[in-house]
């Protein structure tokens, strides 16, 4: 699955970003993964991973980067609120799920 | 679809027959009780300034339930440009009333409300979220203003509701029945609560499972059958019965006018029920009110800080030391106090986020800084402006005497300062700077939207101290610094060694 993780940038994050991502990653096959996607052809997956609920690189022009978007917002994702540890189990069995519906 | 200008909001106040008493006198109309009118001015700002077109882009907005053009304080923020007018709002009615214009907390209810209500349908397949939006499409559509009721009495406060020797001390459910609730108990404090169309209840705090019957959200009409209001004394506030000159602001007095308002057996039909009885969610409403009110200092007090900052300018040029540099030090202070708390405003709107109800809200750790240094900076603009102005605030005679025929011209001549400042001018703003800066506005900023100890709480509860800690044991060496060793293409323990054998060298 070709997979893009965008960063917002990480100002003044609730979280470790880039630990969540290292952590779901040691979970990753063959996938193909991209950081900060820039082309114009859209991933399979696009991970977006804010430090904060503001959530700033959530606009349009991002989210046209996945044809299928986690978000995660500081400690949110999916409307609820985890500690780190538990935001990246999620993370995983979210990106699991999406695999298994999708077929890659 | 209307948009009530000022005059037609008091006119639509005559409709109402709220029980209201002040000075141990029931009063018989609220619009015409002379105490009263400087609220009811203030207020109708917020009508008033929707219809000027230069005050449009930031008094009104679109409504996302209709698509049409309301009051700005009947809206759901729907974006962070929305929360960032918002504050552009409140520091503009501060500018032109000089005092509170009362409405901002209808506003916020509306929409910690319109937030929560929605949290909890989600969980418990409910209707208030439902009925909330049809309410707020009636508050919409009749440009309705609501007094925003959070505050209960609290009795003991070591107690918790339920515990209470006095169970009405916490606004509470006496009865449910197939068609609404009763309530019984009291708020106390409501900011504009004579004046509004609606009153919108909230509790006051976190509740637990035995607080149940004390988790209520509701709206009813000011007249409801059952409900009391007594007015709030403030700071010489029958000045303004006896004199125009003495009032200081007589047009837009002091403060809000607030009330205690008794709930004798309300009833509330369950369309106007926004919560009764989910617990666990009451803190979620009582924090979401509260951000986007404490929001909203940084705006309205700076708005007034803009007036009392122009008018110890004014004092200092009409006695002639408007150059002298303490003037012009103690002046540019106060600018920076109340700049450094319009930032904030700014900052907590512009960084705000998207709820699940899809309504905006605050950063909540920059909008309860933003409150805390309200509570100390707005007390330190006013010292600054009694400062500049000298005790003369506190010592001047009253208007009757500057109007007597023979202890006028001694007033006229005595008080006289720099060529072209009238003497009665001076009066006046003298005066302005004691109603401001001396009275009952004071404690409004510190306690009004909850008290310091309220922010600090939230601020404590926003901020990741262990991750400064961990960012400080980084820094220190403590902790292994990945970019560090990016940077020097080392291990981290034998680039701090290359550093220091550096430093050695030199």
């Amino acid at each position: 699955m070709r997979i893009a993780v965008k960063y917002c940038g990480n100002c003044n994050p609730e979280i470790d970003a880039p630990r969540v991502i290292g952590q779901w990653m040691k979970t990753l096959g063959d996938d193909e993964i991209t950081f900060n996607p820039e082309g114009k052809k859209p991933a399979d997956l696009l991970v977006i991973i804010c430090g904060c609920r503001k959530a700033c690189v959530y606009r349009p022009e991002i989210r046209a980067m996945g044809k299928q978007i986690i978000l995660i917002k500081g400690k949110r994702m999916e409307g609820l609120s985890f500690g780190e540890a538990e935001l990246t189990r999620r993370l995983i069995q979210s990106v699991e799920s999406i695999r298994e519906k999708s077929g890659h | 679809m209307t948009m009530k200008t000022g005059q037609q909001y008091i006119e639509s106040l005559r409709k109402l027959k709220p029980k209201v008493y002040c000075f141990g006198e029931k009063v018989e109309s609220v619009v015409d009780y002379l105490l009263f009118k400087p609220h009811l001015h203030a207020a109708a700002m917020t009508y008033e300034l929707a219809h000027k077109p230069e005050f449009q882009e930031i008094m009104t907005a679109t409504s996302h339930l209709t698509g049409e053009r309301i009051n700005r304080f009947t809206h759901i923020h729907q974006s962070t440009e929305d929360l960032v007018k918002k504050v552009r709002m409140m520091r503009l009615l501060g500018q032109r009333t000089g005092t509170c214009f009362q409405r901002c907390v209808g506003l916020d209810a509306l929409n910690g409300i319109y937030v929560t209500s929605y949290d909890i349908d989600k969980k418990y397949g409910s209707k208030y979220h439902e009925h909330f939006k049809a309410f707020l499409q009636y508050v919409q559509q009749n440009d309705l203003m609501s007094a925003g009721a959070m505050s209960d009495p609290k009795g003991d406060r070591s107690l918790r509701p339920h515990e209470q020797d006095d169970p009405d001390v916490y606004l509470r459910v006496v009865e449910r029945r197939s068609d609404g609730i009763v309530v019984r108990g009291a708020k106390a404090h409501i900011t504009g609560s004579i004046n509004s169309h609606e009153i919108i209840t909230m509790p006051t705090r976190a509740m637990g499972p035995e607080d149940r019957d004390y988790t209520i959200s509701f709206s009813v009409p000011v007249d409801t059958e059952g409900i009391t209001l007594i007015f709030g004394r403030q700071t010489n506030d029958t000045r303004r019965l006896e004199s125009e000159l003495d009032a200081g602001n007589p047009k837009y007095g002091i403060v809000g006018g607030e009330a205690l308002i008794v709930f004798d057996d309300v009833f509330v039909p369950w369309e106007r029920v926004f919560m009764c009885g989910e617990h666990e969610f009451a803190l979620e409403l009582v924090e979401t009110f509260a951000g986007y009110h404490r929001s909203n200092y940084g705006g309205c007090k700076v708005g007034l800080a803009d007036v009392v900052i122009g008018a110890s300018a004014w004092i200092a040029e009409s006695n002639g030391i408007e150059r002298a540099s303490n003037i012009r030090n103690t002046l540019t202070e106060m600018v920076n106090m109340a700049e450094t708390c319009w930032s904030c405003a700014l900052a907590c709107s512009y960084e705000g986020h998207q709820t699940p109800s899809g309504a905006y809200t605050i950063n909540p750790l920059l909008a309860n800084v933003e409150k805390l240094n309200i509570t100390r900076f707005t007390y330190e603009w006013m010292r600054l402006a009694q400062d500049i102005a000298g005790g003369i605030i506190i010592t001047l005679p009253s208007e009757k005497d500057y109007e007597h025929p023979e202890m006028g011209k001694y007033i006229d001549k005595y008080f006289k300062g720099k060529k072209g400042f009238p003497t009665k001018d001076r009066i006046r703003m003298y005066r302005l700077i004691e109603n401001m800066a001396v009275g009952a506005g004071l404690p409004e900023a510190m306690q009004g939207a909850g008290s310091p100890t309220a922010m600090r709480i939230m601020i404590g509860r926003e901020t990741n101290i262990d991750r400064k800690k961990e960012l400080a044991k980084v820094i220190a060496g403590i902790r292994e610094d990945p970019y560090f060793q990016d940077i020097t293409q080392v291990k981290e323990d034998k680039a701090k060694a290359k550093v220091k054998g550096k430093n050695n060298r030199k």
